[in-house]
């Protein structure tokens, strides 16, 4: 027995990341962050608030906002609670990190490993996006961050340019079927720069047991 | 070869490239055209005027008009897989290779032989077929309606999946302007010049309206000129976006419209389609108006066609329809056909006016008062006979006659809400009313603003108040000097004549005398004489037809048009096909799929998988030689019992339920208590909904005292998150909770079987003891595993055996599940799919998504004891109700067959033994049933009237659906080890 | 429909999922004498206005918010929102 056995897989499937490059756009796995989810406990507000600045140096964004600070970054998911992003290599433990920054004025639950990060890059950002999501992307600007539907899966969009820099947090279990989608909205409009490398395939039968009769 | 063009019908000028031929084929004959032609244009220019037959007679048919609400000339495009029927040959622009074929013929378009239908129309009138085959009634589906489908209907599909692409897309915009004529451009320009966000959604592949249509318009400047200098500022501007061959099909509540958008012909890339969800703050709809016919015998024929259309084929596509153009008008509008015509070279031998007042002297004879009582002509128009006011009749030659009754404003948008139009006089037509949907006016000729001045000003005022509205500035636009007379008009509908027919809706085939018929039998609602006659009901939905339907009713109930009512307008505009609803929602992306993580480890084992819900999940793992499944499930259900099996359970919902009220919370969610869980513990839970019946289950495991996981099923995981939120937020925002989902966080293994510990302290760190005494059934704790990897133990068991929950972060599932399956070679590990699992907890009798029904009670499920009477909790006050808890309760109990050899079938129903199988005989169902291997019986789970007391009963399990009668034995659900000695060693 | 979100602005209503009646969150006390009448009474009793109408909807494709939406069922013009935690405090469910 060998614990090289116990090697993390990226959430598209692979042991590395995967990237597709079109004119003007290209998007790229991304396993470099993790990832908490932090509430705000009840009646705790100021207690909250005060450890937020001690921790990460600014106040928590409000509805839709996306604050960032040196390492640390966190965007509005709902009323009182928050994504906080950090990088995976000096962050691991981000979840014990909060909870001793935060102690019992949050409630905290790391989501390191429940979101495919995609980052999406490039002038064409809006002509690929307006034909994934409803969101008014003008005014999603720099320092914001929106739930969206993409192909029927709930998913995080935040802004980190003007219009050509954003992340897309995509459900873990769905990683494939979100990438696919974002390829294929790409093809409509783009060229693509290189052949690209596909995700295995999931199909719905792989064995040779005749189907249930 | 092409036959040459022995009598071209192009005149100089239009708006097509004539530096560019273009070749094409219809019915397999080769026709020439150019860029900026329709297929419509096109085979005119070619002397070809029939281009279909009609739905209902097989009359030949020519085009109506020049626009999407041609009635007529629909075609088939392409071949293959890609043969698209009904394409309207007025709007189909051309393109080089283009193919296209008549439908609705046989065997060809100029010789049909269900013309015969034409002969028998005295028979097929309106209401026919609802008073003809209604005998008898067996011969409906084998015979009247195979035979009625082939012989009226469109085209074709080619039965074949679609090969195109389709997309959906969403935009955001401050004013979108819907037509870009006269009216659309000027308040386009005004909205960009303001800084707003402008889409100019146009139908047509050419901006500019009927001012590409109509010579004449402007006083001064050239047409084109100021066409092509708004089109030239509109796209420079960052702010504005131009969408020509966009049809807005559909105004849905509060600023939403959907549009179709085309992809050119023959474009190298993209897809064929793109339909946008496009979100408004103001709106304004300038989209024109369409012609109308007037109603006369035989007015059908090919080479009969609106005024507008026959100017619009000579002004923008240099196409004379005739040589010889009568014009039938009750308006202003048939002169200026007359007129442009004559400018062109094409002979006008009369127009004639219903209206006794006419002007005469316009330098073609004119016969006021006088009206078009019938044609002549077969396959194409060859004269028309006219009464004069006179009451003398005289015959004309002419091979095309122009029909000018007036235009309805194209006020569809307006009335998708359920506003209704209002009835204006002076012009003879519908008008949107002062209630319409917020944020949407109409300008132009879509309000009823028929001149072009008046459609210039009122774009660029509608677009100016918009603008106001939403804080931008009012901006001056400097209009063309323009014609600004609005025509005058008489009403007049129809021509009363002894004998032929005179067709109101041409593309159903309706006629004034089924709308007579329809008045005789008192269908007289405007509702009922749509029904009855299918007047307004075919793809184009009367857009020509309903108006003069209406006027005819009223005339005919001596009522008033407004009286009489108006038709109802409901998305789409025009027709939009089924793909692009699709969209890309086809095939394998139908809909997102979620994986779990072992995923692919499982793919490599050869799997056969599963949807539950959006996941794929493997169903079980066969091994070469087995031949069915069934092979397959015993063989890992009795691995897993005898030693150890694998099952990944990632799919099951978790939510992380935190905060210093959390067991209060939980204690209120579930019926059973939660508030005394000790930390480090696991205890099923039973939610009930507020009506008392079994909502979901789970485990829930108690990490810390301020913090709970909850599993929830694998299909209600989304609803229960749902509903624990409605919970928290709206019955009690003064618990201190706060709840997320970590479904997608974890990975998750069922290892269960004797040898489970063992295979697990092969991978869990020495430093945690796992043993029975340290981690006894129902426990839980934060481990690491593999040398420092976090993880969660959870000693809990569906199987019914001695099994364990183990959890990583997911990343490390992939490898878990592989470093499981060595670890526990030498005890034979087998890896189980959902099917044996489902054989193991049928065995122990848990209940599940077929128990889990959302009809059954915790009484039902023998889980009464479990709903705490000392605390309020959703579902129990109401799973006390005296009617849930009658005598004939149903309970879950197990079946076997008396004869091991009968299987049960889920779904059965249960009748006391040799009772007949009718429902008031009926005692209850089964909900599960499977073959026991353990056993060696096929058992199943259901619910029996008071089966608690009845267990060594035997009774029919019934299913007429298969027609099987298999006799079985109620006993205990809990069929396998029902004491629960093997979870507790 | 668009669904102006007391927090979040104009959404459309896509990304809500509709449950029914604001009067949900007035859940008896079911521990009272004739709490199963009171909650027969707050289960099935509904009055189906041909109007203004106060309904739940949860924002499940955005931030989780359940809201009170004020409808009025014939044009579908909404004329208020609130977030459903609010109306409750304010209905004096924080107990």
């Amino acid at each position: 027995m060998s614990d090289d056995l116990l090697k993390p897989r990226f959430p598209l499937g692979g042991a590395s990341p995967f990237r597709s490059e079109y004119e003007g756009f290209s998007i790229s796995e991304s396993m470099a962050n993790s990832f908490v989810w932090l509430a705000c406990r009840l009646n705790r507000q100021a207690d909250f608030e005060r450890m937020a600045r001690e921790v990460f140096g600014f106040a928590m964004p409000g509805p839709g906002g996306l604050a960032r600070r040196s390492a640390y970054s966190t965007f509005w998911t709902g009323p009182g609670q928050w994504m906080v992003v950090a990088p995976f290599s000096c962050h691991r433990d981000l979840e014990t990190l909060m909870k001793e920054g935060f102690g019992p004025s949050a409630s905290v639950t790391d989501q390191t490993d429940a979101w495919l990060r995609l980052d999406l890059e490039g002038v064409a950002c809006h002509t690929v996006l307006e034909r994934l999501v409803a969101l008014p992307l003008h005014t999603v600007g720099e320092g914001s961050a929106h739930r969206v539907s993409v192909h029927h899966t709930g998913c995080f969009l935040g802004c980190l340019g003007m219009a050509d820099r954003y992340f897309l947090l995509a459900p873990r279990s769905s990683a494939r079927s979100v990438f696919h989608a974002l390829r294929q909205a790409a093809e409509s409009v783009l060229t693509p720069l290189a052949a690209p490398r596909h995700p295995p395939v999931s199909g719905l039968s792989g064995g040779g047991a005749p189907h249930r009769g | 070869m092409s036959a040459p063009n022995r009598l071209s019908h192009r005149l100089p000028g239009g708006l097509i490239d004539r530096k560019r031929t273009l070749s094409f084929r219809f019915d397999g004959r080769e026709y020439h055209g150019h860029p900026g032609d329709t297929l419509a244009s096109a085979l005119l220019a070619g002397g070809r005027m029939l281009m279909g037959r009609s739905f209902k007679y097989h009359r030949p048919r020519g085009p109506l008009t020049a626009g999407s609400e041609e009635p007529n000339a629909l075609v088939e495009l392409g071949g293959g897989a890609c043969r698209e029927p009904n394409a309207r040959a007025t709007t189909t622009e051309l393109f080089d290779g283009l193919e296209a074929r008549s439908q609705n013929r046989w065997p060809s378009l100029s010789f049909d032989v269900l013309a015969v239908n034409d002969l028998l129309a005295p028979f097929l009138t309106a209401g026919f077929y609802y008073k003809t085959f209604m005998w008898p009634r067996s011969f409906w589906d084998k015979v009247y309606e195979p035979a009625i489908r082939r012989a009226a209907g469109l085209g074709r599909l080619s039965g074949a999946a679609d090969p195109d692409v389709y997309d959906k897309g969403f935009l955001h915009c401050d004013l979108l302007v819907v037509g870009g004529g006269p009216a659309g451009l000027t308040a386009a320009l005004a909205a960009a010049r303001a800084g707003a966000r402008v889409i100019l959604a146009e139908e047509d592949f050419r901006f500019g309206g009927r001012l590409n249509c109509d010579a004449g318009l402007f006083l001064g400047a050239d047409q084109q000129d100021w066409i092509s200098a708004c089109v030239e500022e509109l796209s420079s501007l960052e702010n504005v976006r131009l969408m020509p061959r966009t049809m807005v099909f559909g105004a849905f509540d509060h600023g939403i419209f959907g549009a179709l958008e085309n992809n050119p012909p023959q474009a190298a890339s993209g897809p064929r389609q793109v339909l946008w969800r496009i979100y408004a703050r103001r709106t304004v709809l300038a989209a024109g108006a369409v012609e109308r016919p007037i109603a006369f015998a035989d007015n059908d024929r090919p080479g009969i066609m609106l005024a507008g259309a026959v100017r619009a084929y000579a002004n923008r596509w240099a196409v004379a329809v005739g040589r010889q153009v009568v014009v039938f008008t009750n308006n202003d509008d048939g002169y200026r056909t007359a007129a442009d015509l004559m400018a062109k070279g094409v002979e006008v031998p009369a127009i004639v006016d219903t209206r006794s007042d006419a002007a005469v002297d316009v330098g073609v004879p004119v016969f006021a008062g006088a009206a078009v009582v019938g044609t002549s002509g077969r396959l194409r128009l060859s004269g028309v006979k006219l009464r004069l006011s006179s009451g003398e009749e005289r015959s004309l030659k002419c091979d095309a006659l122009a029909l000018g009754g007036g235009w309805n404003p194209n006020l569809h948008l307006t009335c998708h809400q359920g506003h209704r139009p209002v009835w204006r006089e002076d012009i003879a037509a519908f008008v949107p009313g002062k209630a319409g949907p917020p944020g949407l006016r109409a300008a132009g000729a879509a309000c009823g603003a028929f001149s072009t001045a008046n459609a210039l000003e009122g774009g660029r005022d509608a677009a100016n108040d918009a603008l106001e509205d939403l804080g931008f500035r009012r901006q001056d636009v400097k209009l063309p000097e323009a014609e600004g007379r609005t025509p005058s008009i008489v009403a007049f509908w129809h021509v009363r004549s002894k004998g032929g027919r005179a067709w109101v809706d041409f593309q159903n085939d309706v006629t004034v005398k089924d709308v007579e018929l329809a008045h005789r039998e008192n269908f007289r609602s405007v509702e009922h004489l749509k029904r009855y006659t299918t007047l307004g009901m075919a793809p184009d939905q009367g857009k020509t037809a309903n108006v003069i339907g209406l006027a005819v009713m009223a005339e005919l109930s001596g009522r008033t048009i407004p009286e009489t009512g108006t038709t109802t307008f409901r998305p789409p505009y025009a027709p939009v096909s089924v793909a692009a609803f699709a969209g890309r929602s086809t095939g394998e992306d139908f809909r997102p799929r979620r994986l779990t993580p072992s995923h692919d480890w499982a793919a490599e084992q050869g799997a056969h998988f599963v949807e539950a819900g959006l996941w794929l999940r493997a169903q079980w793992f066969p091994r070469p030689g087995e031949s069915h499944w069934r092979q397959t499930v015993d063989r890992e259900v009795l691995a897993t019992r005898g030693s150890v099996g694998i099952c990944d359970v990632s799919t099951l919902g978790k939510i992380d339920v935190q905060g210093t009220d959390a067991a209060a919370f939980l204690n209120r969610v579930y019926c059973n208590g939660f508030a005394k869980l000790p930390v480090g513990r696991v205890r099923y839970g039973l939610m009930l909904r507020e009506d008392g019946m079994a909502m979901d289950d789970g485990t829930t495991a108690r990490l810390a005292e301020d913090h709970f996981v909850t599993t929830t099923t694998t299909a209600n995981a989304v609803a229960v998150f749902r509903h624990m939120e409605f919970c928290r937020q709206s019955l009690w925002p003064g618990l201190d909770v706060q709840l997320v989902s970590t479904t997608e966080a974890w990975a998750q293994f069922a290892v269960a079987g004797p040898n489970s510990r063992r295979v697990l302290q092969r991978v869990v760190d020495p430093e945690f003891d796992i043993s029975n005494e340290a981690f006894p059934f129902m426990a839980c704790g934060e481990i690491t595993v593999c040398g420092g990897l976090r993880a969660r133990l959870f000693r809990i068991s569906f199987s019914g055996e001695l099994a364990y929950e183990i959890a990583v972060p997911t990343r490390y599932g992939d490898g878990l599940i592989r470093r499981l399956m060595e670890a526990g070679r030498d005890f034979d590990i087998t890896p189980y799919g959902t099917e044996a699992l489902g054989v193991m907890r049928v065995e122990k009798g848990h209940a599940a998504g077929g128990e889990l029904n959302g009809t059954v009670t915790a009484r039902n499920l023998g889980m009464e004891r479990m709903v705490s009477a000392k605390k309020d909790s959703i579902g129990a006050p109401l799973s006390r109700r005296e009617s849930l808890s009658g005598e004939d309760v149903l309970k879950l109990v197990g079946f076997c067959p008396l004869d091991p050899a009968q299987p049960l079938v889920a779904g059965s129903h249960l009748l006391p033994e040799g009772a007949a199988a009718q429902a008031s005989n009926d005692q209850g169902y089964l909900t599960s049933a499977v073959y026991s291997p353990t056993l060696a019986t096929p058992i199943a789970l259901g619910f029996l009237k008071r089966g608690d007391a009845r267990l060594g009963e035997v009774v029919d399990v019934a299913n007429p659906l298969m027609g099987t009668r298999v006799r079985a034995r109620v006993v205990s659900p809990h069929f396998f080890d029902p004491e629960g000695g093997r979870l507790r060693v | 429909m668009i669904i102006e979100h007391p927090l979040l602005g104009p959404r459309d209503a896509q990304e809500f999922v509709y449950l029914g009646d604001a009067s949900l969150i007035d859940r008896p006390d079911g521990m009272a004498e004739d709490s199963v009448e009171c909650f027969h009474d707050y289960l099935y009793l509904r009055s189906n206005p041909a109007g203004l109408h106060r309904e739940l909807w949860f924002h499940e494709g955005g931030d989780r918010s359940w809201l009170v939406v004020t409808r009025d069922t014939v044009t579908h013009e909404i004329v208020k929102v609130e977030l459903a935690a609010d109306v409750a405090r304010q209905r004096g469910r924080c107990r």
